[in-house]
């Protein structure tokens, strides 16, 4: 986690070949924030454009990177922030409300076709959505990224203290959720 | 210890085969032969949210003064100053802190909205926002 050495050539490469170092980048970032994304925002379909916007967005302010913060903490803000604008607008527009998915999964061909988890990970996952968002990106980043607190601190802006006293609070909602599906 | 860890923790996410790859390609294709953006936004891209937050204060100062014209409450109106539109927009609008007003505006929840916020949504956002775990328990 954090500045890496590749992180450093990426950023050198950046300066003298903007083309090859932005080729380098989404080679090296493409496989982590899909994933990054793809829990915050579930659908593949919608984990896919979100992670084209982001680069895209990562492309255009590439200029705008001046090795102030890393690569990863930069790429991963550009990500929380588009996952999150995802999410909002398919509040306002989707006709596929989350509160829906663990029925997409387990009963649409298009849902059982990219998820492919036991009984138990569909409970856990639910339980995961019934978070609000920000809460859900802090568990997300913190369980399965298994991120440091001061680098997520960086990422969401939001001080380490507030980061562990929402992932326990998350944690302790997961476990009351499952507890109640029992 | 979290109860969930007993459940697997393989990924079961499914994606497309060989979709990294095609979407790698997908993305560095899509900026081929593209510059980065290096000039900053125009200025009238970066007033527009200050404008439409003018124009909707205009507008809601000419309904109010037509509404009270309207309804023609001459104890009202009495101790009223005849306000032109013009008057309005050169001595006020211009003290208003339009950024403030824009954030207030944008992040004024509905009632409906409200009457549906649990404790436990409240203490996520005030987490959020910084609010130390002790001083929350002490409001709520």
């Amino acid at each position: 986690m954090g500045v890496t050495i590749q992180d450093n050539e990426i950023a050198a490469l950046l300066k003298e070949n903007t083309g090859r170092g932005f080729r380098m980048l989404v080679e090296q970032y493409s496989r982590r924030l899909y994933w990054h994304i793809r829990r915050i925002v579930i659908l593949h379909e919608d984990a896919d454009d979100t992670l084209q916007n982001t680069f895209m967005n990562a492309w255009k302010n590439i200029s705008a990177f001046r090795n102030e913060s890393s690569l990863y903490t930069w790429l991963y803000t550009i990500a929380t922030n588009e996952a999150l604008a995802t999410m909002n607008r398919r509040k306002r527009n989707s006709s596929v409300s989350l509160d829906e998915i663990s029925k997409y999964f387990e009963s649409s061909e298009e849902g059982a076709a990219w998820f492919d988890g036991d009984e138990a990970q569909v409970k856990l996952q639910n339980a995961i959505l019934k978070l609000p968002d920000k809460q859900r990106v802090v568990f997300n980043l913190r369980y399965y990224g298994e991120m440091p607190y001061e680098e997520m601190s960086k990422v969401l802006g939001t001080s380490e203290g507030a980061l562990k006293a929402s992932y326990h609070h998350a944690v302790k909602k997961i476990e009351q959720n499952l507890m109640r599906d029992d | 210890m979290e109860e969930f860890k007993n459940i697997s923790d393989k990924n079961p996410f499914r994606v497309p085969e060989n979709y990294f790859e095609e979407v790698s390609a997908r993305i560095i294709e899509s900026t081929a032969g593209k510059e980065p953006e290096t000039k900053p936004a125009g200025l009238l891209h970066r007033l527009r949210p200050y404008m439409a937050v003018a124009a909707s204060v205009a507008a809601l100062a000419v309904l109010t003064v037509a509404a009270l014209r309207y309804f023609d409450r001459g104890d009202i109106l009495m101790e009223m100053p005849d306000i032109s539109f013009q008057d309005i927009t050169d001595n006020y609008l211009h003290e208003i802190d339009l950024l403030t007003l824009e954030e207030s505006v944008a992040s004024t929840p509905s009632w409906d909205d409200i009457s549906e916020i649990s404790n436990n949504e409240i203490i996520d956002y005030l987490l959020s926002e910084n609010i130390e775990l002790n001083e929350i328990y002490e409001l709520l």
